[in-house]
């Protein structure tokens, strides 16, 4: 298929082109309680052309660009119009001139560690991973609607400059549903998404019990109660969204387009807290976020973009990068946070609100508001330590990131390696009489 | 007007899928095959950049949905040629064997009557027939005034999207045909003061082709008038209010609090609260809710659903009694009801699930100054943000970028921004009071089950007049 593409590209008056191309076998159960309603098989090829025209006006260059996708089934008259009509297209798209990611012969064996979920076909692994989930079913605990699905992946990347890289990579998730009834006989639920890379049961096993435990305790809530001016430590996933907002900040795109006034060496903090040191990283132990090049060909690494409260790095893709006239870092999603100074003992002197499942955690990339609506968190009023869900708490990134804690100890997630808290002041809190 | 075409690839292929049903009809109790062919690109331009993409929504497959012995599989693919069916019945045979031998819950075979549509829809200025030149020079003219229309602006950026969606429906009894164009397109200026960076939009969707963009120009003033206004935003003191809803917001409640809770696949799962209150209470009196891919003609709509099943116009609440839920094919047959149409995919490569469609507060009798004038101290809640349902314990997080606030029937020009509303969804619909004469639809985002399954919908309402803790 590629090769029927490439010799029509040749064909047109294109300048340059890119071609990403994604082979996925994928293996889908769904279950009702520990019973499977469905298999679902998925065998497909999805190929992304991005062509591009340059074009001059006066003393300035230009380069524009259409993406479009093409399909196993296409004919080559197909393909040759939807190409004529990606050259067209591109000539209306009047961005500035960047360059391709050029070949390097050295790059071109890249490839990630060998993985557990090699060792066995897909559909087997579904099986295995219920088999796995289900052993911790108990009275008190059921799993309803689970879901599981892995894709073994090969991806391509070419490009018109000579890059040409292959490799297969695998993705899991599990849609992780718990229930357990309430003293009064309400039955109350939580659910995760699970994304990964590679599968190990005793991952499985620690994520399960830790959904199991928080799931018993919201049957034990009482409404958020009225609280006001007492520090909110957050925890688990909506620790990684929270550090989102430094990720977007020291994008080049965001950069440019002025919603982010970063610059290499800002100094983003000045207060007495934990100075924020933020690395972006290409491979974490099973993040499902890990990439070995990016969409522009441009091969990952690790780039720090906080340090010790100053922005050190920008993330540049290629095209913006370029604007900016930075290093062309590439683009990869794992954030590594840096620890801070503070033991869970040292927040649980005074009373605190510890957040730990939100319905949707949401961080506003540009503005820095952040917030939820409460699922499950732990008030702590000086005496005593109460489960506590419903109501939300807001917050600004510029009210708290003079004054932000946090933990000694480090946690790894999908995507995430850093403090297992925040310590967070200055957090509005909405609870109800 | 100008009639939506048919796919040419889908009626060359048409055959072949024929006859793998034939060829797969000896081996299995039921087998039906989804064919999709979706095209469509996305416009954006701002001051600095612009890019020309196909759709995120464009995609080219199939799926097979197979039955034996009660056990339901499904196979997606999305390679087949002329002369393939063979090939294809082999895989399918292959994959089956492999999957039969678990455990399953037990599905009756869907009973069909024999059918057979094919429904091309009307679109005003067809997308697919516009050059790009002309589209980007629509979207610079709207960028131009987006610019000029407030000194805090300094960028914006200005969306057109467009998705042509044809599919195919093939069983032993049925043969179902649809196109239509759905549109949807945005503005987001952004302003600035000092280091303080708002965002806000303008959004206009439907099925519509490059008209959309008319009604876009008309709303450039009022969103950067709003925009600059969350310059000196305030937070909200944390407490319940009484609170207007424009029909975005509206909109947000009907899907995340109700409509979401109503999906009856949830109800198979006893993961709905709504399943034990179906003949109950749940809303004011003055409440009336529906969900239906008709009549109402918006993003959310279509002839057939992903399961071959005509669309439906489901009456949900009906003067505040929870009267009936939406369904796919098994829900229904596990709740002994008849299917809505509400049966949808994300695309091939995905599973059926119960979804919405378009889904609103129908309209009653008072008019936005009459209850803007009723509310002593409260908030005019407008531009949704996001939402997530939590169908289980009917929790509500919506987030609406600003309020206005009211005093006495007065706007006094206080904004808060953001603005999260929480609680116990039948309290928030029990304290509706009253609502507006007019229903509007917006169809410019997407729903997601949970986190993922993502289709187009659209939800909204008419002003409403309720109670909501806000933080």
């Amino acid at each position: 298929m590629i090769d029927k593409i490439v010799t029509i590209l040749k064909k047109n008056d294109i300048d340059a082109w890119k071609i990403i191309l994604s082979q996925t076998e994928g293996a889908q159960g769904y279950y009702i309680q520990d019973n499977l309603e469905m298999i679902r098989n998925q065998n497909s090829i999805e190929i992304d052309l991005t062509v591009y025209k340059d074009f001059e006006e006066g003393e300035n260059k230009f380069r524009g660009s259409m993406r479009i996708n093409l399909f196993p089934t296409m004919t080559d008259q197909e393909i040759d119009e939807k190409i004529k009509l990606a050259i067209k297209g591109s000539l209306s798209v009047k961005n500035k001139w960047f360059p391709l990611t050029k070949n390097n012969d050295n790059d071109l064996n890249l490839k990630f560690p060998p993985v557990q979920l090699d060792k066995k076909n897909i559909f087997d692994w579904i099986t295995t991973i219920g088999k796995d989930l289900f052993s911790h079913k108990s009275s008190d605990i059921t799993f309803n609607a689970t879901e599981i699905f892995i894709s073994k992946i090969n991806y391509t990347f070419l490009n018109s400059e000579g890059v040409n890289h292959t490799h297969t990579k695998y993705s899991g998730l599990i849609e992780l549903v718990t229930t357990a009834t309430g003293s009064s006989g309400e039955e109350i639920e939580l659910f995760n998404l699970l994304e990964f890379s590679d599968y190990s049961k005793d991952w499985l096993d620690n994520k399960v019990k830790t959904q199991i435990e928080s799931t018993l305790d919201r049957t034990k809530t009482i409404q958020l109660p009225i609280l006001t001016d007492i520090p909110v430590i957050i925890k688990r996933t909506a620790i990684r969204e929270f550090f989102s907002y430094f990720y977007m900040k020291s994008n080049a795109r965001t950069i440019f387009e002025g919603m982010s006034n970063y610059e290499e060496d800002k100094t983003i903090q000045n207060g007495n807290g934990d100075p924020l040191t933020i690395t972006i990283l290409p491979y974490l132990e099973r993040s499902h976020f890990n990439k070995l090049i990016d969409d522009d060909g441009v091969i990952t690494k690790p780039i720090n973009i906080i340090n010790k409260g100053k922005v050190s790095h920008i993330i540049s893709d290629i095209q913006f990068g370029t604007y900016l006239n930075k290093e062309i870092t590439g683009k990869c999603y794992n954030i590594k946070v840096e620890p801070g100074s503070m033991k869970q003992t040292d927040y649980e002197k005074a009373p605190y609100l510890e957040a730990v499942e939100f319905s949707d955690f949401s961080m506003d990339s540009i503005t820095g508001d952040f917030g939820s609506e409460i699922r499950l968190a732990y008030y702590y009023d000086g005496r005593e330590k109460i489960a506590v869900t419903g109501g939300s708490i807001t917050g600004k990134i510029s009210t708290v990131i003079d004054s932000i804690s946090l933990s000694e100890n480090i946690i790894t997630d999908d995507g995430y390696m850093g403090p297992e808290f925040i310590y967070l002041k200055g957090i509005h809190i909405a609870g109800s009489k | 007007m100008e009639n939506v075409k048919d796919s040419q690839f889908l009626n060359l292929i048409e055959k072949e899928l024929i006859t793998v049903i034939k060829i797969l009809s000896s081996s299995f109790d039921y087998i039906s095959i989804l064919g999709s062919d979706i095209t469509g690109f996305k416009y954006e331009y701002s001051g600095q950049s612009s890019s020309l993409t196909e759709s995120m929504w464009a995609d080219r497959g199939f799926v097979a949905r197979i039955y034996k012995f009660g056990k339901v599989l499904e196979y997606s693919f999305n390679n087949i040629q002329p002369g393939d069916a063979e090939t294809v019945s082999k895989k399918i045979i292959q994959f089956s064997e492999n999957a039969l031998i678990n455990n399953f819950h037990i599905y009756p075979v869907p009973e069909e009557e024999p059918q057979s549509f094919s429904h091309n829809e009307n679109v005003e200025i067809d997308p697919s027939e516009i050059d790009p030149e002309t589209v980007f020079s629509e979207l610079k003219n709207i960028f131009k005034e987006t610019m000029d229309s407030g000194k805090s602006v300094f960028n914006a950026r200005v969306v057109f999207e467009w998705s042509k969606v044809s599919k195919i429906f093939l069983s032993s009894k049925k043969k179902l045909k649809q196109n239509y164009i759905w549109s949807q397109s945005y503005l987001i200026p952004m302003v600035k003061k000092d280091d303080m960076v708002k965002v806000i939009y303008a959004a206009e969707s439907g099925l519509k082709g490059m008209e959309l963009l008319r009604d876009l120009r008309n709303q450039i003033k009022a969103t950067v008038k709003d925009g600059e206004s969350l310059l000196n935003a305030q937070s909200v003191v944390p407490g319940e209010y009484e609170v207007i809803c424009t029909p975005d917001i509206t909109g947000l409640i009907a899907h995340e609090a109700f409509g979401h809770g109503v999906e009856m696949d949830m109800f198979v799962k006893n993961r709905a609260l709504g399943k034990d209150y179906i003949g109950k209470q749940v809303a004011s009196p003055l409440v009336n809710m529906r969900d239906g891919a008709i009549p109402e003609r918006h993003a959310g709509s279509f002839h057939f659903d992903d399961e071959g099943t005509a669309a439906g116009n489901t009456l949900i609440i009906e003067n505040g009694i929870l009267k009936r839920g939406i369904s796919d094919l098994h829900s229904a047959f596990s709740q002994k009801t008849k299917p809505t149409g509400n049966g949808r995919r994300q695309s091939y490569k995905n599973k059926t699930y119960t979804r919405m469609t378009n889904t609103y507060f129908e309209p009653g009798n008072d008019n936005l100054e009459s209850m803007l004038a009723s509310v002593k101290h409260g908030y005019l809640l407008d531009y949704t943000q996001s939402g997530m349902e939590d169908p289980k314990n009917w929790g509500l997080q919506a987030i609406a970028i600003l309020g206005k606030e009211i005093k006495n029937g007065k706007f006094t020009g206080k904004i808060i921004s953001p603005v999260i509303m929480t609680g116990y969804v039948p309290d928030i619909l029990k304290n509706t009071t009253m609502i507006g004469d007019k229903l509007e639809l917006s169809g410019s985002g997407y729903c997601g089950k949970g986190w993922k399954e993502f289709v187009k919908v659209s939800s909204g309402g008419p002003y409403i007049k309720t109670r909501i803790r806000l933080g």
